[in-house]
């Protein structure tokens, strides 16, 4: 497990501090988040769970800068979002909607890097190293349609991690694939963040996935949302499907983030605010 | 209304073909029984019309009168596609131009642009010109309305793909917005290409001594009604010709850019 603790003084990679959002539609105000308070230090993986409902994707969305909070501010490393930040990469639910049809793969994944200026050559000299650790080898002149849809998938986290941010979010990334294809796509994402040293936070409704991939579970009230409680996941590394599931610890850890989803502790966002902070 | 079993070994294609040419034959056909029964001379009988066809619009006919409305045909449309597509991405991209725009834009879809014709005439004299720019003024705005439409209806999926990877700029709009936008802009054009032809006739008829409007205005004007038939002809041809030229090209755009299935599902290069 890496280090949580940050030194004082210190700003951690990502910082949630006192997020709310109320959307204003025709049939009135809804209030999809409350208050949310989390930090992510670097290196580490957190996932976001809750029921469904709970704002989730509104959250991401706000972490990722493209959805502006009603209140409260998210810091990366200290500087506030105002906006997608630089250094961040998005894997979007909807794989199908987020490849562009009628580019290669390989264009797809240079796509980013050539908009940040990085030249031809170089562009596709990494965006053909991600498509290799992803397995997708000998597809870059393939379009998005003529692969599997968990291929789509493989692709669309090669093409954030070609872009080599320091911080990786993803949104559901898996809901959208088979079971098999689930597996394979967490067990290539935990040693893709030590080949790369990426910080992950990926939002999620599979109670499972949250457990197996994360160093902490932040999970989220039904809405509107607050943080009934951060979990922390001290499971051996490097995870595996059968032992680490087959670990005792496994599934009493799952059994808790599962108890705080489905009852979650009346807790005060301060007490919880202050442990996070004290960390 | 199925393939006749007698067909056998023959494809069903072509069966299907066979039985959509029926009609078109039979009412051939029986023009030319009707037409030389009553040997009426506003019907000349096939022979006689496809005569002065070959006399009106082959050799010197060709470059009088064809070859200079095909022109002024393909620069009207080309210059209001153009014109069009651009001033569609400025609107797309502008919500405040577009705003501000918008009543005009909608006045401007609604007046049939062969309305204007005694304006153009007026501003252009008679020439070219003036059908270039008549026809180039009836694509326009089509054009500009479908542009704007297409970009500002991309899913907000590929919005938020842009913000999350900074693609901006010309980039953003060459390969994200526009490809995204190609359906809506391939439609209109396709549109455009009828209207243009309508167009080219009528301005022709109106306002020009040479050309396939005028010349067939001119012999039904001077009971050349053989020639009047034969201009008919080949304005009918000449509008399915295009149509059909801009069909290959459509599909072939957008098999290219992925947006049609493949012939063959799966191939791999």
């Amino acid at each position: 497990m890496t280090a949580v603790s940050a030194p004082t003084g210190q700003w951690p990679l990502l910082r949630a501090e006192t997020l709310a959002k109320t959307y204003h539609t025709p049939a009135g105000a809804h209030e999809a988040v409350r208050d949310v308070t989390f930090d992510v230090h670097a290196g580490e993986v957190v996932s976001i769970v809750g029921p469904s409902g709970a704002g989730k994707t509104t959250l991401l969305r706000i972490l990722a800068g493209l959805l502006a909070p009603t209140s409260g501010r998210v810091l990366l490393s200290g500087v506030p979002v105002e906006g997608p930040p630089q250094g961040a990469a998005l894997v979007f639910q909807d794989y199908s909607r987020s490849l562009l049809p009628w580019l290669s793969v390989l264009g797809n994944v240079t796509l980013p890097l050539r908009s940040a200026r990085v030249p031809r050559a170089e562009a596709a000299d990494r965006a053909r190293q991600a498509l290799a650790s992803v397995g997708l080898e000998g597809k870059e002149k393939l379009r998005p349609r003529e692969l599997s849809g968990g291929m789509q998938q493989r692709v669309s986290i090669a093409r954030a991690l070609a872009y080599q941010p320091r911080l990786l979010l993803m949104d559901e990334p898996f809901a959208s694939v088979d079971a098999q294809t689930r597996m394979d796509l967490e067990d290539l994402v935990l040693p893709l963040r030590e080949q790369y040293g990426m910080t992950i936070v990926t939002v999620t409704h599979d109670i499972d996935e949250a457990v197996y991939l994360s160093d902490r579970v932040v999970v989220l009230s039904p809405p509107p949302s607050t943080v009934s409680a951060v979990v922390d996941i001290p499971l051996p590394a490097p995870r595996s499907q059968t032992a680490t599931k087959e670990d005792p610890r496994f599934g009493r850890l799952r059994h808790r983030v599962l108890d705080l989803v489905r009852r979650p502790e009346p807790a005060a966002p301060a007490t919880t605010q202050e442990r996070i902070l004290n960390r | 209304m199925s393939v006749p079993v007698s067909l056998g070994a023959v494809p069903r294609r072509l069966g299907a073909f066979a039985w959509q040419a029926v009609l078109p034959v039979a009412l051939v056909l029986g023009y030319q029984v009707a037409a030389s029964a009553a040997r009426n001379p506003f019907f000349p009988a096939l022979p006689d019309i496809w005569q002065a066809f070959v006399t009106s619009w082959t050799g010197p006919g060709f470059t009088r009168d064809v070859a200079p409305s095909l022109i002024d045909l393909f620069a009207g449309y080309v210059l209001g596609v153009a014109s069009g597509l651009a001033g569609g991405i400025v609107l797309g991209r502008a919500p405040r131009v577009r705003a501000a725009l918008n009543p005009l834009v909608s006045f401007a879809l609604t007046l049939p642009p062969v309305a204007l014709l005694p304006l153009f005439l007026m501003l252009l004299g008679i020439g070219p010109q003036m059908q270039i720019g008549v026809i180039a003024f009836s694509v326009f705005f089509t054009l500009l309305i479908n542009t704007t439409e297409g970009l500002r209806s991309a899913d907000p999926a590929l919005g938020d793909l842009s913000a999350v990877y900074r693609i901006g700029g010309l980039r953003r709009l060459l390969v994200v917005q526009l490809p995204a936008a190609a359906p809506y802009i391939l439609a209109a054009m396709r549109t455009c290409l009828s209207t243009a032809v309508l167009v080219m006739v009528v301005s022709e008829m109106v306002g020009a001594s040479q050309g396939i409007g005028a010349q067939t205005l001119l012999a039904q004007q001077s009971f050349a009604y053989e020639q009047m038939w034969a201009g008919m002809l080949l304005l009918a041809v000449l509008g399915c010709l295009l149509n059909a030229l801009f069909t290959l090209a459509e599909r072939a755009v957008l098999r290219r850019a992925g947006l049609l299935p493949a012939t063959s599902t799966g191939a791999r290069p």
